[in-house]
């Protein structure tokens, strides 16, 4: 899938901002014309990471982790304050203009098409900034047609659109130039459960056709799931985990649970190490197991010796339950 | 070059959309205009001159600042409200520089000003007032429409960049609106200020903006000498502290929110 040339990196990325300190009441507000206290807030302290060409990357943390500063630093948009920063050979707070070619940015509270012009006349423009070549841009449009459906409301004004469509016509916008690297900030939110699942195939299909290279942020934990192969945790502006989706949940996703359900009420007799009874309501026996000590082998030989088994069900905690675990430490 | 037409193409097109708006602005400004004439209409002798205009001159003046600033003035700060709001993050990452955005917009609502506001207003005037051809229309009119323009621009665009420095750049937003009012001959020539003012006011960008072009007109003649060349000396230095303000803002800039 991903061939490993290596397209975004980052190293040591630190990021800072001064505010002013708001000093309380009406004196201070008088005071702070002429003294102006700043305070420094560390957005980002110390992240590094590489992404290779053709992969698709969650980047998620609680709020205020500093997954929109990285974005908008990634764009350009923002100065680092230190580190290093390269997106497909560019720097992009150097190169922005050059680097903008190659870039498609979505971010999910906003759009970059004209508020006030149909949707076909905003397609128009961004095919002259971006220069792209009449067959191109055909096909693109007929690609996004295809997947997107954006022909439903192609004549219409940007601001009588839904959100699902709007969403849509950004993401369509954000690709219509062939990005080599395309940044996503909560590009969900507010979408409904339909929109939303549309969406994440829309992703999954522009990142296999076109083989896009995609930094996804989201609250959505079924997004990350669903959609990304590797996840990058920060929290407080570093990073905390930064690894495929599914040694993540090996590593972190310590809570495993059997739920067996007897015909009868089962007799309990020796438990093993690494299994604990957390509960026995009627007939169902919840287990919980700490596969490090235990394999679900070996238990799974002893759990007949306390009854007449009809099910045996198999728990893991959710991406969600560890996220939030994780976020609360 | 060819994206620059696009976009002021677009400018132009966007500027349909705001019906209201184009109506209030129509009333906005014929409401000046009547307000202003009757004004100069009480205060101005009947015969000889005062602040060194007649009456007639003066009526004029005030019928074609208006006519000039419908077609110009567009005093929305597009920056600083982006800026506070997050947008100009969409902007920054378009493969184009600010300053040439801002100015196609500018270009293409100008454009459609001079088409939606200009015709219209000129032909009411012309039936209300009994206007003659301004004697001024030359080509050397048409450079100074273009410098003005241009200043214009580079102040607005300089006042809104300085909200990369200060978010809340109202304040100086309004203090550019202040002197916009006062000293470009918007509202009054500036004969009718003091002498001292005027002398001031001659050597800040305002004056070029509305009064010199409005009087080249009117007079066929510039109200200062080396006119032009004092218009293209603010072209460039508006343009310059702008430029450099923008270049060195963008590292300060901090975009709120996702
Ligand atoms: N323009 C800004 N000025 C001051 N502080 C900011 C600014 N933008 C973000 N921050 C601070 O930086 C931290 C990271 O913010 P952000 O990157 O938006 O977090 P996330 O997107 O992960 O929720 C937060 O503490 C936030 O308050
Ligand atoms: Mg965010």
């Amino acid at each position: 899938m991903s061939s490993n040339e290596v397209l975004i990196e980052v190293k040591e990325l630190c990021k800072e901002f001064k505010i002013l300190k708001k000093k309380p009441g009406l004196g201070g507000a008088l005071m702070s014309l002429f003294s102006r206290d700043y305070q420094t807030i560390e957005a980002i302290k110390d992240i590094s990471f590489k992404i290779n060409q053709g992969e698709i990357v969650g980047y998620v943390g609680p709020n205020g982790a500093g997954k929109s500063t990285t974005i908008k630093i990634l764009c350009g948009i923002l100065y680092p304050t230190s580190g290093l920063i390269e997106v497909a050979g560019f720097v992009p707070s150097v190169d922005r203009k050059q680097f903008a070619m190659t870039l498609g940015v979505m971010f999910g509270q906003r759009t970059q098409l004209w508020w006030d012009l149909p949707v076909s006349e905003s397609f128009d423009l961004l095919k002259s900034i971006y220069k792209v070549d009449n067959a191109r841009y055909k096909k693109n449009l007929d690609f996004f047609n295809d997947i997107f459906d954006i022909k439903e409301f192609w004549g219409q004004p940007v601001r009588r659109l839904s959100l699902g469509q709007r969403v849509r016509a950004d993401l369509a916008a954000a690709l219509i130039h062939d990005p080599n690297v395309l940044l996503l900030d909560e590009p969900t939110i507010g979408l409904d459960v339909l929109a939303r699942s549309r969406f994440r195939e829309l992703i999954k299909m522009v990142n296999a056709e076109k083989k896009t290279t995609i930094l996804l942020t989201s609250h959505d934990i079924d997004d990350i799931e669903l959609i990304v192969d590797r996840l990058i945790l920060i929290d407080k502006g570093t990073v905390k985990y930064d690894g495929t989706l599914k040694k993540f949940l090996k590593n972190y996703g310590g809570q495993k649970k059997l739920l067996v359900n007897y015909s009868n009420k089962p007799k309990i007799g020796k438990i093993p190490d690494g299994a604990s009874v957390q509960s026995l309501k009627g007939n169902i026996l919840e287990i919980k197991v700490d596969t490090a000590i235990i394999s679900y082998h070996d238990l799974i030989k002893v759990i007949p010796d306390w009854g007449k088994v009809i099910d045996i069900q198999l728990e893991s905690d959710s991406l969600e339950t560890i996220l939030s675990e994780l976020y609360k430490k | 070059m060819f994206v620059f037409y696009k976009w002021a193409v677009k400018s132009f097109q966007r500027n349909l959309a705001y019906r209201l708006e184009y109506f209030v602005s129509l009333f906005n400004a014929l409401l000046y205009i009547f307000i202003f004439t009757s004004i100069w209409q009480a205060l101005m002798p009947e015969n000889g001159a005062r602040f060194g205009m007649t009456r007639q001159l003066m009526i004029n003046y005030a019928v074609f600042v208006t006519l000039i600033k419908t077609t110009l003035v567009k005093s929305r700060d597009m920056i600083g409200t982006r800026v506070r709001t997050g947008e100009i993050s969409l902007d920054l990452i378009k493969p184009i520089s600010l300053p040439v955005m801002t100015l196609a917009d500018a270009v293409g609502t100008v454009i459609f000003q001079i088409f939606s506001r200009f015709l219209p207003l000129i032909i009411i005037c012309s039936l209300m007032f009994d206007l003659t051809i301004p004697p001024g229309i030359d080509i050397y009119f048409f450079i100074s429409y273009l410098f003005s323009f241009l200043i214009f621009h580079a102040i607005l665009f300089t006042f809104g960049v300085a909200s990369f420095y200060i978010v809340e750049n109202f304040p100086l937003w309004l203090l550019n609106t202040s002197c916009v009012s006062l000293l470009s001959g918007s509202i009054i020539p500036l004969e009718v200020l003091p002498d001292i003012v005027k002398k001031i006011a001659l050597w800040t960008p305002y004056p070029y903006i509305f009064y010199l072009p409005t009087m080249k007109l009117l007079k066929n003649e510039y109200p200062v000498d080396h006119a032009i060349l004092r218009q293209l000396f603010f072209v460039i230095i508006s343009y310059a502290i702008g430029l450099t303000l923008f270049h060195f803002g963008k590292r300060k800039l901090q975009v709120q929110g996702g």
